[in-house]
């Protein structure tokens, strides 16, 4: 009887004890785009240790970064731009600033408005007038840190409240000096997802590579360097169509820049592809948004998922946008980082090796990758970030025989440095053969 | 291992009431003293919550005004009921929120330390750190009990 008890308890505590997150009035869920409404920032911070405009951009989009980057969830923040703006106000206009003011012993606040439960405004406000902060190059002991800072604040912009694990994001308290909140707890992933579900099963993100909120262009041309990377979180191979465009300022369509019909993405797989925008010299002024978008082969009109950031061309010519062959990207530059990929259903190569999923995943601080070779050979394991960047050899060209082999990853790079909070892909080749997983590691 | 009834329950009990309603809100605030906090009041007060209104006012925000029925006055010369607002609440199917400012509940026991406000009016001292939530005799804040609290608080505004 006791027994049963005892499991029966267990049942229903272990939900709780697991994750504590909590969720507050409303959500973004309703909006047709992912979150929907633009972000402004206003960089007014007067602190010396702010550094420019785009310090102070970057460390506030940062913080946005990190649900949007490491939630795996379905939404994205969109950045409107800078602005002037600095009200709480109900104003049609979801703002980020610096107020001189200081208001008790609050370091930073979000207003939100929530209209039949659906969130409708949210403002973000920092007591620059109270505290010194930070967004140039971490905070010294007497700063606070706006990467930090925005973290938690954006935590309450997608609606979650306080969680009671001292390393979560959404923890309530914060010191100066503080940065571990830049990166998510588990529970600040659970929380996110069970608000915005999980991301679909096939996902696609686009950044810029400088990790920059926006671009601004004058009308004399420019160009930036991106990665889209794309994700598919399901057990089956699938192909898709990708393709990258741009709508005007006017609001039209314009593109395809770049369309590959048929690019195949293996189980569980990330494919990561880099290039380069021409803006060509005379464009029209105005606000662009670039997209990626992750579509279906057989119905080209339905995509899987879309991502996209603005950028913007200043000046005062009316500007046309020329032959669209300035816009065009070369297709030769999309092709995914590991073209050796030749996987079986499960991702493995069958008769030559098996590579497992790492356990535990999410983890934190180290995990388990597991293979087995059924013939002797030549293996390397490595792990990548998604950029493609390679972190650590686990395993170097090492010949190896038949048998099951297991190698523990302490999330540290080839200089024995801790890498930060996210997605890892590991891969494992093995003579010609090669397969790759991902990963994440979480704070 | 074994649990007997009473232990299972009273496991059962305090894991729900340390996970499940202790909802406490305390967003980006730099954690301040108890001195720090009656330096910054005019009054504090215990007692119960009562009634609840929301407004629009003339700063474009909703503020709610909240009744509490007095209990024991720590500090300050109060009526037996004494109105304090603050902002955040509901006006119609319209809800600002606010991440730092507490949430008050018809019906519970509070602890709430207020401060004069500048329209003649009390307002919480210092958002969420105003509030303690009373249950089963202690403070879900701080985990202590009413009389350790209030006596601590009592020995702060001796010596000032």
């Amino acid at each position: 009887m006791m027994r049963k008890l005892s499991i029966i308890i267990a049942i229903v505590l272990l939900p709780t004890l697991v994750f504590a997150y909590v969720i507050g009035d409303g959500d973004w869920t309703y909006k047709t785009d992912p979150m929907g409404e633009n972000i402004y920032f206003n960089p007014n911070c007067a602190d010396g240790g702010c550094g420019s405009d785009e310090d102070q951009i970057n460390a506030l989009w940062q913080g946005a970064k990190a649900w949007q980057d490491w939630g795996l969830a379905e939404f994205e923040f969109p950045y409107g731009g800078t602005t002037t703006r600095n009200s709480v106000l109900y104003d049609n206009w979801n703002i980020v600033f610096f107020s001189p003011t200081s208001n008790g012993s609050a370091i930073a606040a979000t207003y939100y408005w929530v209209s039949s439960g659906n969130m409708t405004e949210c403002d973000m406000i920092f007591y620059d007038g109270a505290w010194n902060f930070n967004a140039y190059m971490g905070p010294s002991y007497n700063e606070f840190d706006v990467w930090d800072i925005a973290a938690h604040e954006f935590g309450h912009y997608l609606q979650l409240d306080h969680s009671p694990y001292y390393y979560a994001t959404m923890y309530a308290y914060s010191n100066e000096g503080e940065t571990y909140k830049r990166d998510l707890y588990s529970d600040d992933i659970a929380g996110i997802q069970a608000i915005y579900g999980m991301q679909d099963p096939f996902s696609v993100i686009l950044e810029t590579n400088d990790d920059s909120y926006a671009r601004v262009f004058t009308q004399s041309g420019g160009s930036f360097s991106f990665t889209v990377t794309a994700y598919n979180n399901t057990s089956t191979g699938r192909y898709f169509r990708a393709t990258i465009d741009l709508i005007l300022p006017d609001g039209s369509e314009y593109g395809p820049l770049m369309n590959v019909n048929s690019v195949y993405i293996g189980p569980n797989a990330t494919l990561t592809y880099n290039s380069t925008q021409n803006i060509p010299g005379g464009a029209p002024v105005g606000e662009y948004k670039y997209r990626a978008r992750m579509r279906h082969t057989s119905s080209p009109y339905d995509d899987y998922d879309v991502s996209y950031f603005m950028f913007w061309v200043n000046g005062t010519a009316k500007g046309n946008m020329g032959d669209i062959s300035y816009w065009k990207l070369p297709e030769g530059n999309f092709v995914p980082v590991y073209e050796s990929q030749t996987p079986g259903s499960d991702g493995n190569v069958p008769g030559v090796f098996e590579l497992k999923q790492n356990v535990p995943n999410p983890f934190n601080p180290t995990t388990n990758i597991s293979f087995n070779l059924y013939e002797d050979a030549s293996v390397t394991l490595e792990v990548y970030n998604i950029r493609g960047q390679k972190i650590k050899t686990l395993i170097d060209n090492r010949y190896s025989e038949i048998g099951p082999y297991r190698v523990v990853w302490d999330a540290t790079d080839n200089n024995g440095a801790p890498v930060s909070a996210g997605v890892y892909l590991y891969k494992l080749d093995v003579g010609n053969k090669t397969a790759v997983k991902k990963m994440i590691l979480i704070k | 291992m074994m649990l007997s009834w009473k232990k299972a329950i009273i496991l059962l009990l305090g894991t729900i009431i340390l996970f499940g309603t202790a909802t406490v809100s305390y967003s980006a605030m730099y954690p301040v003293s108890d001195r720090w906090m009656v330096a910054h009041s005019d009054v504090i007060v215990t007692g119960k919550i009562i009634s609840i209104t929301s407004n629009y006012e003339s700063d474009g925000l909703i503020w709610s005004y909240a009744t509490i029925r007095v209990a024991d006055r720590v500090m300050g010369i109060t009526p037996d009921e004494v109105i304090f607002k603050y902002q955040g609440g509901t006006v119609g199917e319209v809800t600002m929120g606010v991440s730092i400012s507490p949430k008050f509940e018809i019906g519970e026991e509070v602890l709430v330390f207020l401060k004069n406000a500048d329209d003649g009016m009390l307002e919480i001292t210092n958002w969420n750190l105003s509030k303690y939530t009373l249950v089963n005799g202690s403070f879900l804040e701080n985990g202590k009990t009413y009389r350790e609290y209030i006596d601590e608080l009592t020995e702060i505004i001796k010596a000032r």
